[in-house]
């Protein structure tokens, strides 16, 4: 009973942790712009991201390391400040681009500029986690991103066309703007296969203390949790492709992608945008700042934690505070959210093959996961998405800057 | 050291793509153009049918009439035959125009004169696809 | 025992199982005809430092020494104070308490000038 208890909260935590500003963003820019044919990006990465959450779970639940902990243990302090410098510095992009989310759906509801907003949005969550601890931060933002059910309902008052919709599920280049089309297939695997997901995964378990007889719960949770917060995404995607594209909004601001519920939901589809969009990005904010202050103190060996008393963990507790407050100031400044948004998820792929390669090398190391080791299966559709996503980051990139963003 | 520097070429190019927009085709600024029209249409219609809040409506009218300023501006400077484009950015001035109107009377919560401009920009809309397809036949 | 495998980089925890840092550099002794005796295992920032790049061990030691905690040599822990380390990823454990030793004073250092002064910061 206990453990069908905690299927079903890490299922509902699952669905918060995937859709955040990034899924939102770049399934919104899909649907208007290509309607349904980048569904395939969105169906591979889900693929790649279940793989790799159940393994991020399963290193912690057998090893009793973090996937931080044993990255350091394994390839040294050389390798790993790269790979931290790296981890850091995209988490920060995108930790800017939560908050921008947060932001902008404040300013849907309210009309003050969203640059207002940055300071006392950071403030906030800095003080949840200062405050709060694990179990209430996932938990709570949990239950509140059922919200973004939302967009399943709309989905289905529309009623897209099942074969269409089954036409997008193969991958097909358009007739224009390849360059475009290819740099939005690289932002969704970017978005949803984001790396904090892993470390922070990994270190929750270590939090909530998994041992081996945690594999199956892990396991269903992995891919369930993740499939459902797919699901949300692939509703964004076909709300976006249908009210959005035949009246030819492309969406390059989230003024535009607000637009998108009101036809199905009227006033409350409004509403319930601004909120699916608050929430999940407070949701995923909160576990970025945890998971920079995570793998940091990890890499030191400091004390860390979230349900641990700030004055327990002085250094974690830094890290995280002064972290929050430096993103948003990102946004202070005025940087465009969706354009930053965009951006971070295309350079999350490109630095994905350096976080993911060291990972997969572990999970086929006896010595961290004993008879757990990782099939052949799990190796290979890793790689071939890691793989793809970073060659299509390489050449669409480039293209896309010169086409100016 | 090597991150280092990568990194802050990352950044430049990050900086870069968020701040300026250069040079791009035409075919691209009427994309544009046209897809801030439909949310101008989008956010007036559902204004007028109570399905936003009026200060958002506003915000987004002000911004797509400043995105269809800043594009016709650039189509002006961009082209160097202009003779070709005069028919458009005629009609573009007079978009923007309609647009900026939309703004005032959602300000003014004027529901008859939004339906006016309403049925205005549609019109406006079609005699820009009209325009854009003869300009782009040539 | 193989040192680099099992002991450096690994967690470092005290006789209470308080995480005090990793081992970041190990000290070894050569002798003539003997074989090398690990002599000490160190912890701290310069000792990371110098991993990267023997310069960057300097740099750092004078901006620890100067600022904050003014802590800024590297602290030593004799092998034999070692009480227990693994093989296949266990924590290096001393025999030591980590509040009375350096390897914590940054810690101490930003939770009585900063983190206590915050309020909330023990509840």
């Amino acid at each position: 009973m206990k453990k069908i208890l905690q299927i079903a909260l890490g299922i509902l935590t699952s669905i918060g942790g995937f859709l955040d500003v990034g899924a939102i963003a770049t399934s919104a820019e899909a649907g208007s712009m290509f309607g349904f044919h980048l569904l395939w990006a969105l169906i591979l990465g889900t693929i790649c991201v279940i793989f790799l959450v159940e393994m991020a779970g399963r290193i912690a639940a057998v090893s009793k390391h973090t996937l931080m902990d044993a990255v350091r243990e394994h390839f040294g302090f050389r390798f790993q400040f790269i790979l931290l410098c790296a981890e850091i510095g995209i988490d920060f992009l995108v930790l800017a681009s939560e908050i921008g989310g947060i932001c902008i759906a404040l300013q849907l509801v309210t009309g003050v500029d969203f640059q207002w907003w940055a300071l006392p949005v950071a403030f906030c969550i800095w003080l949840l986690i200062w405050k709060g601890t694990f179990g209430l931060i996932e938990n709570g933002v949990a239950f509140l991103g059922l919200v973004s059910l939302v967009f399943v309902i709309a989905t289905f008052k529309l009623h897209p066309s099942l074969t269409k919709l089954g036409a997008g599920l193969l991958p097909t280049l358009p007739q224009q703007d390849t360059a475009h089309y290819l740099f939005i297939a690289v932002s969704i695997l970017g978005a949803v296969i984001s790396p904090y997901l892993f470390y922070f995964y990994s270190s929750g378990g270590r939090e909530d203390k998994w041992d081996e007889g945690y594999i199956g719960v892990n396991r269903g949770v992995a891919a369930v949790g993740m499939s459902f917060g797919s699901v949300v995404s692939l509703c964004v995607l076909i709300v976006a492709a249908l009210v959005l594209q035949p009246k030819g909004i492309q969406v390059d601001s989230y003024q535009q992608a607000a637009l998108m519920l009101t036809q199905p939901l009227g006033y409350w589809g409004f509403l319930l945008f601004a909120a699916t969009l608050g929430i999940a990005c407070l949701g995923a904010a909160l576990e970025i700042c945890l998971d920079t202050a995570y793998i940091v103190s990890q890499v030191f060996g400091w004390n860390w934690g979230a349900s641990v008393r700030p004055k327990e963990a002085a250094r974690f507790s830094l890290v995280y505070t002064v972290f929050v407050f430096l993103a948003s100031l990102l946004m202070v400044i005025g940087l465009d959210p969706l354009k930053l948004t965009l951006f971070s998820m295309a350079l999350t792929a490109v630095i994905l093959p350096l976080e993911i390669f060291p990972f997969l090398i572990l999970m086929n190391d006896e010595r961290y996961v004993g008879k757990y080791r990782n099939g052949w299966i799990s190796n290979s559709v890793v790689i071939f998405t890691i793989a793809l996503a970073f060659v299509l980051a390489i050449f669409s990139i480039p293209l896309e800057l010169i086409a100016g963003g | 050291m090597r991150s280092l520097s990568l990194a802050s070429l990352a950044l430049l190019l990050l900086l870069n793509a968020c701040s300026s927009k250069s040079s791009a085709d035409e075919s691209q600024e009427l994309e544009t153009i046209t897809s801030w029209v439909a949310t101008a249409q989008m956010a007036g219609s559902a204004w007028s049918q109570g399905n936003v809040p009026t200060v958002y409506a506003q915000q987004t009218l002000s911004q797509a009439q400043q995105k269809l300023h800043k594009e016709t501006d650039t189509l002006a400077n961009s082209s160097t035959n202009s003779t070709r484009l005069h028919p458009i950015l005629e009609q573009l001035r007079l978009l923007e125009s309609n647009v900026s109107q939309m703004a005032q009377a959602v300000k003014q919560k004027n529901y008859t004169t939004m339906s006016q401009h309403l049925k205005q920009l549609s019109t406006q809309k079609q005699a820009l696809s009209t325009l854009a397809k003869t300009v782009g036949g040539q | 025992m193989d040192v680099i495998r099992d002991v450096l980089d690994h967690q470092l925890v005290d006789r209470n199982q308080k995480k005090m840092g990793r081992v970041d550099g190990i000290v070894v002794e050569l002798r003539d005809g003997q074989p090398p005796r690990l002599t000490y295992i160190e912890v701290g920032m310069p000792a990371l430092a110098r991993r990267l790049h023997p310069r960057f061990e300097h740099w750092i030691a004078a901006l620890q020494s100067k600022w904050g905690a003014r802590r800024g040599e590297t602290f030593r822990i004799p092998w034999s104070q070692v009480s227990d380390f693994g093989i296949g990823g266990v924590d290096v454990v001393v025999d030591l308490e980590a509040e009375a030793t350096p390897a914590l004073a940054w810690e101490k250092w930003l939770r009585e000038q900063i983190i206590s002064r915050i309020p909330g910061a023990s509840s």
